[in-house]
């Protein structure tokens, strides 16, 4: 009789899949943001899992001690854009609404390479001498026999590759970030499935033992 | 539905948590041995009916089945819905592990109040069944939403701004979820009836 039950049940089970996929097989509701540092801005995309934008989500802005800086309201591309309130820390929150939120931090040192020169603040600083020294180093090792006339002091060399740097890395940064956003996989939902399984045979275990008992 | 961490204050959190320790509790104690496999399909289809995302409305819903796993389990909504959300919280990262109590609370809630409410008809002759059925699926999504909204009133939104937003938004959710449910206890009638009964206390 049992046999014949659990049979029936993978019937239903069946079914209600095929219902599913039938209607549409998105998914859904998870909020994912991402936001990079373009110049002196910052750039920040948003989307439920499965590719959804998130029209008119509040975004939030605000230092690691949690005050905010600024705030506002995605397009309906799920995008926002601001200039970089202050050099520190950001935290980005995204409240798509309905309990529903996401964050995302831009790390100070993500922001040290502005292109119109004004990195000259204290991170920017730190970070510069000794990979200068290493910049400087290297180029000359590598093209040693050309180039002794292209007089460029360290500063500008160094500016230079990390504007073509950013630029090359852009799109593997936008591949990486859509790689994030990616909605579960079969794999994910099989797993899922497998382990309630499991765990229903578990639970049958204990169960017949406490009858025979 | 699914609350994502770190929108709820601790004492919403510990309340849902509380509430649901208790409902899994009850659930797990009136799951008797014949009900088991029951349960697990049940939780293996709620588990999947988050990942179908309804296309209609201005907001971003899926299906939750809540009302048909009430309907069929009873207070076995409980235990059948906190599986299901932890392994989407570990698997797709919907909801979260902090809010797993709320979150189960939210969803399985209704689903019990729906199974004491329309539980009894669907052993009725087949019309009332099918319309039960239909009022279980939508109620339970109804009260979903408002539950969402409660556990929300004590962060900064406002009550009643906010479950009307999630009410406007699953009513095509809810007419979905009704017409599943109704369609599934017409097939379940045919095929299983004694799987419809859940447990009558």
């Amino acid at each position: 009789m049992d046999k014949i039950r659990v049979k029936n049940a993978v019937a239903v089970l069946l079914f209600i899949w095929i219902v599913f996929f039938v209607i549409d097989s998105a998914f859904a509701h998870r909020v994912n943001v991402y936001a990079w540092v373009d110049g002196d801005k910052i750039y920040l995309e948003s989307k439920f899992a499965g590719g959804r934008p998130v029209k008119s989500g509040k975004v939030v802005v605000t230092d690691p001690r949690g005050v905010e800086l600024l705030s506002g309201v995605t397009d309906d591309e799920g995008e926002f854009s601001f200039k970089i309130p202050e050099r520190t820390d950001l935290k980005i929150v995204l409240i798509a609404g309905q309990g529903h939120q996401a964050e995302w931090t831009i790390r100070a040192a993500e922001m040290e390479d502005l292109p119109s020169g004004k990195a000259s603040d204290a991170g920017a600083a730190k970070a510069g001498p000794s990979e200068q020294k290493n910049v400087v180093s290297k180029t000359s090792a590598a093209n040693g026999t050309a180039a002794p006339d292209t007089v460029m002091s360290p500063k500008e060399l160094e500016a230079v590759i990390e504007s073509v740097l950013d630029r090359k890395l852009k799109p593997i940064t936008r591949m990486l970030a859509d790689m994030q956003q990616e909605g579960p996989s079969v794999r994910d939902i099989f797993a899922g499935i497998g382990y309630i399984f499991g765990l229903v045979g578990v639970v049958a275990y204990i169960q017949s033992r406490k009858k025979k008992i | 539905m699914h609350i994502s961490e770190g929108v709820l204050s601790a004492p919403v959190l510990l309340s849902g948590a509380a509430l649901a320790a208790v409902g899994t509790g009850i659930g797990l104690k009136k799951l008797d041995y014949e009900q088991i496999a029951k349960a697990g399909m049940l939780s293996a289809a709620f588990f999947v009916a988050s990942l179908v995302h309804v296309p209609i409305g201005p907001s971003n819903v899926h299906l939750i089945l809540n009302g048909l796993v009430g309907l069929l389990l009873g207070w076995g909504a409980f235990p059948a819905i906190l599986v299901a959300l932890v392994l989407q919280a570990v698997f797709f990262q919907f909801g979260g592990i902090t809010t797993l109590g709320v979150n189960t609370v939210v969803m399985a809630l209704p689903a019990t109040l729906c199974y004491i409410i329309f539980g009894r008809f669907v052993q009725k002759n087949s019309r009332t069944a099918v319309i039960a059925a239909f009022a279980c699926g939508f109620l339970s999504v109804l009260l979903s939403g408002l539950f969402v909204a409660l556990s929300l009133i004590f962060t900064d939104e406002n009550f009643l701004e906010v479950s009307g937003i999630i009410v406007a938004a699953h009513v095509p959710v809810m007419i979905i979820e009704g017409i599943v449910t109704a369609i599934c206890v017409a097939f379940l009638r045919k095929v299983k009836p004694e799987m419809l009964l859940g447990k009558l206390d």
